[in-house]
Order: structure tokens, then C-alpha cells, then sequence
């Protein structure tokens, strides 16, 4: 939210504090400021006061005019397209060399052949709001000729406050709030000037309402007064001003001081046209109800909305005259001929009115204050400063007395007290802060501050607009930002030591990352959504490609693969994440990019490594086209995506109880081992790992059986020998004792066993290599 | 035959001259048998001829023939030594500059290495390393975590809700209410908190999800580090002493650090954290938009609403929590440009760290 540093003064006439000084008060002790604005420095000085002397049509185009602009002391041309203007109206007019904000520099050009000197500005143009209608025309009393910025009381600072940083504070929304902040952070007894207001209770008049509430729940409070001789104009520049630097569009002078009390005081107000409202033009109906279901209201501006049954509407006995809290509908809103008005103040239910809004995408000044939930006593003093300024601006009579609807629980006159533990402070905080400045801080925030026992409670009378206070730990909160957070000394926690080591899972995504970088994988990172349908949709995608969440790691891998060819030919990349299935599961998935290698055989070697190195056997495990298999059950995948990938997909989860990291030591034979060659034709149908169970079973001394070649016969050998379907396997044979070194005449009957047995169960045949 | 010593020292000086020639290793070899070859070397035949000689000088010649033979041996390969080295010195010099043979190890991502980076910090200061699930509740997202439904604090998040196929499977009772993808790590403040009773420390880093367009500095998809400590007196100066600690052990120097009030639902008070700038050194620059101090992380004492949701009894414990973006953290350590490099799996950028 934007504050006018010039609009907290008026309430602060004394302080001495810069705009700067203030904002750092802020940020330091009240909420996040984010920017500070000069708008004198906004606003190029070329741009001046003119006076429209003449509109002429552009010979040579439609829609162009020829404007001449009268600027004190001299006149000048400009070619001007927007059709707002008129001859009389005062009117910005940037002159050659101006900069505006949006970086453009103002020349002399010609326009379809004359000449134009300057331009005339719209409000957008100037960085003034967001009114691109046409020209921003100025009030008829702007000094001609005069720099824009002086004309407009442009001599203020903006402070632009973190609304986030306030949504517990909505009586910080407007400036009367954000002013008494700055008086408790300011030295002693710095004057406070009250806003002037019409007590409600003096009102009273001819006029009448007819109130009802039917929906207590939605609306805990509602005031309404009616006023009459009304005169519509345009308000006075240094309220249009206001209200501009703050981001609302000025009106006309009735709207314009609703949404001046917003700024000033934190209460939305609505007006109604009365004569519209109204049946006999002497009393009208006001009903605060649920809407009916698909019933329709036409809002100011002219757009259609559709109600639900939550919806909370202000209605008469025939149809919605508003959405209660957000906006006004089109038959009973101010125009020109409006002559006498109800003002509405009112609380309504913050969620409610919340969830309203955010269906039908009003997002308004007075939604952003009703969903903090407002303090109940800004509907009065806001209706009662409104009424102030109706009467002394417009001459404004107040024509009824104050039509007031309070729900039982909204019409208590004081907040409950609370009952504030020093000593607990103390350990809230760490460190002891005197009791009297304690008192001193809340009674600057408007507490009423008694002391109880002895000085180790204080009982705490909470001002009417802070309803937010609730608890010990929001007083907390009030004390330790006005003491000064910088006057906190750390000090390190005080507590029992525990062992806190790292989870089963974190090891194991430390030691799987280990190795596989080791083999040289590098680590990429993917998103968790995905355009292939999976077991777990969103609702609300950003776009299309992200409507599910994926349940394979692989589609993903593949894509880095294929962006990575662009700039390297082989590599090998990995990533531990999450899969959805629809359980939430971790994934260690692989991918290996090398021409001419046989990568499955490698990306098997790497997952033959990775249970090495968690110490799970990997005879264990079970290869499969489908799938990678243990003890019957699937545990990831492993497979050529192309010549170019290949890619695999493991479980985490059953690693960690799979894994054996406590490594057991074998006795290291101090006999030397014996190795031996064989080869053999067998055909394809006997997988390798039967025939290495078998070769393993022959003899305690064979130690290790390691293949070292595969080959299938060419198809050329294939005719030539008459070997169909056969594959050439070549295999070392470490062979060792542990008693004894051993003799040939051993091995050489272990081999001939070998051989034997192989030729026997699978037909193989031994080979000369 | 008759050997006299004169003839043993003609061959030897013939045997040396014609050493000192020899230009390669082969003439050497050569020479070697022709003086000293079993077969046809000179010195082998005088020694072979020793025994046809009358034994009183027999000993002397003998002596002295083992004694050239020796010498000639030993010439011959310092000769041979010779050659060599000189070989090494002209023709086969070494270029110390030649890189070596490429070795590949893997790259760790760089949030991976931030994040074991934070994990070790905290496990230092006695935290619990802790991650959760991705998938939430609306219960444990905001619920629990004083954001009722409605509740403008809502805004603050902008959420990716979700439809799961098998509802039996994702268990969301009516109570717990819509299942979305976490906003932030909160959620396992409660997830801990409701397994554990105090006292207790942990840090949670992990993965968090916010539906908003992706831009140079916006990512729907992004990393948080999350951590709390609860006990009966664990207070503020706690909670600023440990962010100091954090935050000057992850820099490697000391950091100042200052508190400033701010708004988080499931906190109160809540703080927003700001540390002296690296970079300057305070003094104002371009990192830190001139103001001496980067804006890094929210905290501040967890609500007793946050108990209350657990179950523990009210009033009992006190304690703080913190949260911080991985991401933008990484960002400002390494000055990286663009936020959506993170998930680009390209390898010209993860190779660099």
C-alpha cells in the first residue's frame, strides 16, 4: 500500500523525522517499506498547464485534431488524437525535450505533414494512475503555464509499504493507522491531530430507511445515514491529487471522499443515490441478504455477474443494489443529476466476503481491507469523518438520523483486557526489558497499562482499533519491535546433547550419488510434472505440458539427453527424485550417452558396482526384459532407449534395507593362484548365468569365473560351420587353494570336469582360441 | 701360446680406443664380444689360454686378465650409459605442459552440494536432517499452520492442487482436506512435531512447488530450507544467535544480521532476516540495491496455534522456526543469472560446479 508522507504529517504536524527517517522507523520496527518515492523527481518539469484555445480537424486525417494550447505566455500547436478534450479545458501539455516515464523524449515531428510541438497527456502517460481514457483533463482553476508537478501539490514522498508484511494489521491500511505507529516510535508525547468528524448521534432528519439484516452472520455491522443537497462536481485538485498518487482514479467529489476516508481512516464506504433506491422518494429500503442462487447483478461498471448463495448483497425489496463490500451496482450508483445519497458503513464477514471476490475477480481497495477483518469502530468513526467532509466540502446536509445494525457480539464498547507476564517475557525474549519501559511502549500504542502483583503482571486495556492483539505472544510482539530488535544479544540454545546423525536415506543418497559419479554421472535436476497422463493429475496446471505428475524418471532423462547432443557426444547423467504412482516414491534413474560402446552392457556394469558397493550380492538380482528382479519382486528397469541410450530406473526405498554396508573380510590365500582359458560353442538358448551356477558348482577351488568374451557367430561362419544359433563364450578360471599351492595334475581335473559337464548339459563344445 | 703382460695391455688399449669411438649402443654390444664374448672374445681367449701356461705365472697373468676384462666391462657400459642419456637429452624431451590423460568424475548439482552443505551446518548445531513428502494435505499446508481456509495469509502462496486416480491409495480424510503439492517445508513442522515431543531440533530441506509463471528470477519449482527447535525455553536471542551461526558458517566468515518485524501466519512474532552484504561489505552495491543488506529469510517464535493443531499443551513449549530459499541463497553465493538453469539439465552448467 502507497502513504503519503504529506498525509501522515497532517496527522503528525510536529514530526521532524524525513521521509527517509520515517521509512527506516518503519522498516525497522513496523513492516517492510519497500520503496520511497520523490514525485517531484517523477514528473519531467517540461511538462506544464496549457489551456485548449481551439480544436481543428487535421486535413490530411480522420481521427487527428489540431489542438492549439494556450500557455501563458505564449500558444502553440500539437496534433492530438483522443477525443476527450474540449475548448476551455486546462490540459497537460509536455513540451519539446520532455522525458516521460516510460523513457519516451517528446520532439518536434510532423504529423501526416504539420507540425506538432509537444503533446498533451493522459494520466497514464504522466506515471499517474492507470487512466488512459483520453487526456487527463485538469481542474479549470490549475495555474496556466504553471510546471505540472507544482500545479498538482506534488511535493510529497511516497512510501510504498509490503502489504503482506501488514495482513495482520488492518488498521495499518490507512494513514491515521500508520501515523500512530509513528508516534510510538517517536520520543515523547509527539501531538496527534484527530481527524474532525459529526458525532453520529447529533444526526438526525427527515428522511428514513428501512433496515433490515438477514444475514447477521455475513454483516455484524451495518450504519447508513442519508444526506441531501448534494451537488455533483469534480473534487478539488488537491483531493483528486491524493488520491491519483495513491492509485485511485478520481471521480467525482461524493465517490471521491468515500475513497478518501478509506485512505485516511481504513473504513470503505458505499453511496447510493437515495432518489434511485428509494419507492416514495421519502424512505428506502435497505436488506443486507444471502443472493438466490444465479441471481443477477449489473455492477457500475456495466459488466454482468452471476450470484451464488453465499454471496452477501445489498438489496431492496425488489433487486441487488450492490455487492455487499465490493461493488456498487449500476441502477443505484452516484451520476451527475444525484441530489441526495445513503452512505453506507459497514463490517462485513472477512472470509465470506473474501471468497466472493476472488470468485468473481474483484479485487478491490475495499477487499483488501474488509479480509484483514476490520476493527468494528472504523464504521463509525469512518461514517462519521465522511459526513465531515460531505458538509464542508459540498454543503452536504445530513437528512436522517444513523440507521445502525450491530450484531450482540460486535456491539461491545471495550476490547477485553489482557494480563501480561514480565517474567514470561523474559523468557520469551532471553533477556529482561525493565518493566516500566514495557508500560512506556504500550502505552504509546494506546494501552491502558495497570500494574498487578506487585509489578509482575501488568493488566493491558487494548485500544479499540487493534483487535488483532489476542495473546501473550502478540503483546510480545508489540514490545520487542518498539525496544529495538537490535537490542536482542544471541545467545546460543541451551540444551542436552543427542547424537543426531544422518537419516538411513540421506547415506544412501550421499553413497549412490558417490558412485555413480564416480563412474562419471553427472547430477540433473527435473520437474515433478509432466504432459504424460499419470496416476496423479493437476487441477490447476500452469499449461498443458504440466498436467500430471510424472511416474517415471525416464521421459525426462531422455529429453536432457537429447538437448545435451547439441554440445557433447557422450556422457552419462543421473538424478535421485521423486516419481508419483500415485504414492510418493524416491528414484534413482540413469542414462548413458556413448557412440559405439555397448552401453547396456556398461549401464549394467554401473548398477552391478552400485549393489557392490551397498554390499548386496549382485548374483542376486534377476534381468529381465520387463524389469530388474529381486527375490521375485520388480525393482527397476534397465533398457536401450535407442543406439544412443541406454537408461535405468532403480527403487530407493528397498535399498536401504537391502544394503549390507558393513564390508566382511576373507582370508587372503597365501598360495598362489593358478589361471586358466576355455571357450566354448553353446547355444543361445542356456543363458550365462546357468552356465556360470553350474561351472561354480564343480569345485570348492575354483575361485572366480570371469567371462571376458562374448560372441555370436556371424552369419557367414554360421553357413560355413553349420553352427545355428550359437554363441562363442571364453571365460578366465582363477583357480585357488587355501592349504596348499596347487599342482597342475589338480587343475588340469577340474578343467577336464568343466568340460565334461558343459558338453553334457549344454552340448558345448570346447574351442581353440 | 704365450701370454705376456704387454699383450694383455696392447688389447686392452686397443679395446678402449675402439670404445671410445663406438657412436651407438650396437657397436658396443659388438665390441663386447669381440673382447669379451664366451666365444670369440680376445680377453676369453687369454683366459682360456691361462692353463696351457707355466704355473708360476700363471697367478699373475690370470690376475691381471680379470682385472682388464673387469675394467673393459665396465667401460663398455658406461659407454653404453652414455649413449643413453644423451639420447634422453636431444631427442625424447619431456613437455611438462602436456595436459594430462582426461579423467571423468561425475558433478554433484549445485543444489545438491548446497544442500548437503546446509545439512552438515545444521546436523552440526544438533538439528535432525529432515525432507517429507511433496505431496500434502491442505490440512498440514496451511490448516495446521494457523492459515485457515479464507484467510488472506492465503495469498502469500500460490498453490498446485491435485487429483489423485487411486483415493484409496492417497489417503486425504474429509479433515485434511484437498491434496496439493507443499508451498513451502512447513508442513513438516507438524508432520515431526506430531511424532516427537519436545525437545527436539530439525531442519528440512527439500523441494517445494508454487504456482506461478517461470521467469530469469520466478520458478514454480523450488528448494527451501526449513528449521525449528522447540523446548521449553528456547527464546529469541536463540533463534537470532543460531541464524547468525548458520549463516557465517555457510558464507565461511562472519555475518551481521539483522531482524526486522514482518508477517508469517504460523509465527509470532514473525521476522524478516537481512545479512550484511558479502559483496560490499555494507557499504552499498549492486547486489544488495545499495542498502548494505540482502534480504534472505523469514522467521520468527512459532505460533501457539501451531501447538495447539499438534496437540501439545498449550502454553508449554516455546520455539522458533526459519525458512530460507535454497535457490536464491545459491543464486547470490555463485552470481547465477537465471533461476531456470537450475532444472535445464544441461551440462555446460552443472559441469561447472
Amino acid at each position: 500500500m502507497l502513504f503519503s508522507y504529506n498525509w501522515l504529517k497532517e496527522f503528525l504536524p510536529d514530526l521532524k523525522k524525513t521521509p527517509q527517517e520515517v521509512a527506516q522507523f518503519l522498516n525497522q520496527c513496523v513492516a517492510n517499506v519497500e520503496k520511497i518515492r520523490n514525485l517531484k523527481e517523477e514528473i519531467d518539469s517540461r511538462v506544464i498547464v496549457g489551456q485548449i484555445l481551439e480544436i481543428k480537424k487535421h486535413p490530411q486525417a480522420d481521427k487527428l485534431n489540431l489542438v492549439k494550447v494556450d500557455l501563458g505566455n505564449k500558444t502553440t500547436t500539437v496534433v492530438c488524437g483522443a477525443s476527450n478534450i474540449k475548448e476551455g479545458q486546462r490540459v497537460p501539455l509536455a513540451q519539446e525535450g520532455t522525458e516521460l516515464p516510460s523513457g519516451d523524449i517528446i520532439k518536434k515531428v510532423k504529423i501526416r505533414g504539420i507540425e506538432s510541438r509537444g503533446m498533451l497527456c493522459s494520466a497514464r502517460e504522466l506515471g499517474l494512475g492507470s487512466d488512459h481514457q483520453g487526456i487527463f483533463i485538469l481542474p479549470s482553476d490549475a495555474p496556466l503555464g504553471q510546471i505540472l508537478v507544482k500545479a498538482l501539490g506534488f511535493n510529497d514522498y511516497l512510501l510504498e509499504i509490503e502489504n503482506k508484511s501488514i495482513t495482520h494489521r488492518s488498521d495499518l491500511f490507512n494513514h491515521r493507522g500508520l501515523a500512530r505507529e509513528i508516534r510510538a516510535g517517536a520520543g515523547k508525547n509527539l501531538r496527534f491531530q484527530n481527524l474532525k468528524t459529526v458525532p453520529l448521534d447529533t444526526c438526525a432528519g427527515p428522511l428514513k430507511l428501512d433496515l433490515k439484516n438477514k444475514a447477521p452472520d455475513l454483516c455484524s455491522r451495518y450504519l447508513a445515514v442519508i444526506l441531501d443537497n448534494i451537488r455533483i462536481e469534480p473534487s478539488p485538485l488537491v483531493m483528486q491529487n491524493r488520491l491519483r498518487n495513491l492509485g485511485i482514479q478520481p471521480i467525482n467529489n461524493v465517490v471521491d471522499i468515500m475513497n478518501y476516508v478509506m485512505l485516511e481512516s481504513g473504513q470503505p464506504l458505499h453511496a447510493f443515490d437515495f432518489d434511485k433506491i428509494s419507492e416514495d422518494k421519502k424512505q428506502a429500503q435497505i436488506v443486507i441478504r444471502r443472493a438466490q442462487s444465479q441471481e443477477k447483478m449489473v455492477a457500475l461498471h456495466q459488466e454482468e455477474h452471476v450470484l451464488e448463495k453465499e454471496d452477501l448483497v445489498i438489496a431492496n425489496s425488489k433487486t441487488p443494489l450492490a455487492l455487499a463490500g465490493l461493488i456498487g451496482g449500476k441502477d443505484s450508483g452516484i451520476d451527475s443529476n444525484t441530489q441526495r445519497i445513503v452512505i453506507e458503513s459497514a463490517n462485513f464477514n472477512p472470509i465470506n466476503l473474501r471468497r466472493t471476490s476472488w470468485r468473481l475477480g474483484l479485487r478491490t481497495e475495499a477487499v483488501l481491507r474488509f479480509e484483514k477483518g476490520l476493527p468494528l469502530i472504523f464504521t463509525e468513526s469512518g461514517l462519521g469523518r465522511s459526513l465531515y467532509l460531505l458538509q464542508k466540502m459540498l454543503g452536504a446536509r445530513v437528512a436522517s438520523s444513523v440507521y445502525n445494525f450491530s450484531e450482540k457480539s460486535a456491539n461491545k464498547k471495550v476490547l477485553p483486557s489482557l494480563l501480561f507476564d514480565i517474567e514470561k517475557l523474559e523468557k520469551f525474549v532471553g533477556q529482561k526489558i525493565p518493566s516500566s519501559q514495557i508500560t512506556r511502549i504500550l502505552e504509546k500504542l494506546d494501552c491502558q497499562v495497570t500494574e498487578r502483583k506487585k509489578g509482575k503482571l501488568l493488566q493491558v486495556q487494548l485500544p479499540l482499533h487493534r483487535p488483532d492483539l489476542l495473546a501473550f505472544e502478540d503483546l510480545a510482539e508489540e514490545v520487542i519491535r518498539l525496544y529495538g530488535l537490535e537490542k536482542i544479544k544471541p545467545q546460543p540454545i541451551k540444551a542436552f546433547l543427542e547424537p543426531t546423525l544422518l537419516s538411513p536415506e540421506l547415506k544412501l543418497r550421499k553413497k549412490v550419488s558417490q558412485v555413480l559419479r564416480a563412474c562419471g554421472f553427472d547430477e540433473v535436476y527435473n520437474y515433478a510434472f509432466t504432459d504424460q497422463p499419470g496416476k496423479v493429475k493437476v487441477i490447476n496446471p500452469l499449461n498443458s505440458n504440466q498436467g500430471y505428475l510424472k511416474k517415471s524418471l525416464q521421459a525426462d532423462l531422455i529429453k536432457n539427453a537429447e538437448q545435451n547432443l547439441a554440445n557433447f557426444q557422450q556422457f552419462k547423467i543421473f538424478e535421485i527424485g521423486k516419481i508419483f504412482d500415485p504414492q510418493e516414491k524416491i528414484k534413482i534413474g540413469g542414462l548413458i550417452c556413448a557412440p559405439e560402446k555397448d552401453i547396456f552392457q556398461e549401464a549394467k556394469g554401473v548398477l552391478e558396482l552400485l549393489w557392490e558397493e551397498l554390499g548386496i550380492d549382485k548374483q542376486k538380482f534377476d534381468y529381465q526384459e520387463k524389469g530388474i528382479y529381486l527375490g521375485g519382486k520388480k525393482r527397476g528397469e534397465l533398457r536401450l532407449v535407442s543406439d544412443q541410450f541406454a537408461v535405468f530406473e532403480i527403487d530407493f526405498a528397498f535399498l536401504i534395507k537391502e544394503q549390507n554396508l558393513v564390508k566382511k573380510y576373507s582370508l587372503i590365500s597365501p598360495y598362489p593362484p593358478v589361471k586358466r582359458d576355455l571357450a566354448f560353442l553353446i547355444d543361445q538358448k542356456y543363458s550365462w548365468a546357468e552356465i556360470f551356477r553350474e561351472i561354480k558348482t564343480i569345485s570348492p577351488l575354483i575361485k572366480a569365473v570371469e567371462l571376458f568374451d562374448v560372441f555370436d557367430l556371424s552369419d557367414h561362419q554360421k553357413k560355413i560351420e553349420g553352427q545355428k544359433e550359437k554363441r562363442s563364450l571364453a571365460f578366465h578360471l582363477i583357480y585357488q587353494s587355501k592349504e596348499k599351492t596347487l599342482e597342475s595334475k589338480e587343475v588340469e581335473k577340474v578343467q577336464k570336469i568343466i568340460i565334461n559337464k558343459l558338453k553334457q548339459k549344454f552340448k558345448a563344445e570346447l574351442r581353440n582360441f | 701360446m704365450i701370454i705376456t703382460p704387454s699383450q694383455i695391455k696392447e688389447i686392452k688399449k686397443e679395446a678402449e680406443r675402439e670404445i671410445e669411438k663406438a657412436q651407438d649402443v650396437l657397436s658396443l654390444d659388438n665390441l663386447w664380444k669381440k673382447y669379451l664374448g664366451r666365444k670369440e672374445g680376445k680377453m676369453n681367449d687369454i683366459l682360456r689360454g691361462i692353463k696351457d701356461l707355466p704355473l708360476d705365472q700363471r697367478p699373475q697373468i690370470g690376475a691381471l686378465a680379470n682385472q682388464v676384462s673387469q675394467k673393459l666391462e665396465e667401460k663398455i657400459n658406461q659407454a653404453k650409459e652414455k649413449i643413453s642419456q644423451g639420447k634422453n637429452k636431444s631427442s625424447v624431451k619431456r613437455d611438462f605442459t602436456l595436459p594430462g590423460r582426461k579423467i571423468d568424475l561425475g558433478h554433484e548439482h549445485p543444489l545438491t552440494q548446497m544442500r548437503w552443505k546446509v545439512a552438515e551446518i545444521f546436523s552440526s548445531l544438533g538439528f535432525e536432517i529432515l525432507d517429507g513428502p511433496e505431496m500434502e494435505t491442505e490440512y498440514y499446508n496451511f490448516e495446521a499452520l494457523n492459515i485457515p481456509d479464507g484467510h488472506p495469509a492465503r495469498d502469500m502462496w500460490d498453490t498446485f492442487f491435485l487429483k489423485g486416480f487411486s483415493q484409496k491409495k492417497i489417503k486425504t480424510t474429509e479433515s485434511e482436506g484437498k491434496l496439493l503439492l507443499r508451498t513451502h517445508t512447513s508442513p513438516m513442522q507438524i508432520r515431526f512435531m506430531e511424532k516427537r515431543q519436545p525437545p527436539l531440533r530439525a531442519c528440512v530441506i527439500g523441494r517445494c512447488f508454487r504456482n506461478e509463471a517461470t521467469d530469469v528470477s520466478h520458478e514454480h519449482t523450488l528448494y527451501q530450507v526449513e528449521g525449528f527447535c522447540v523446548d521449553e525455553d528456547i527464546n529469541v536471542s536463540n533463534l537470532i544467535h543460531t541464524l547468525r551461526s548458520f549463516l557465517s558458517l555457510l558464507f565461511g566468515q562472519e555475518v551481521k544480521i539483522r531482524l526486522r518485524p514482518s508477517y508469517f501466519p504460523f509465527t509470532e512474532p514473525s521476522f524478516e532476516v537481512d545479512f550484511s552484504c558479502l559483496n560490499c561489505g555494507g557499504r552499498g552495491c549492486s547486489v544488495c540495491g545499495q542498502s548494505g543488506w540482502v534480504e534472505m529469510l523469514g522467521c520468527g517464535m512459532i505460533h501457539p496455534r501451531v501447538y495447539e493443531a499438534i496437540g501439545y499443551p498449550a502454553g508449554k513449549y516455546q520455539g522458533f522456526a526459519f525458512g530460507i530459499g535454497l535457490d536464491r541463497l545459491l543464486m547470490m553465493l555463485r552470481q547465477i543469472d537465471d533461476i531456470r538453469w537450475f532444472h535445464s539439465g544441461d551440462l555446460r552448467f552443472i559441469r561447472q560446479f
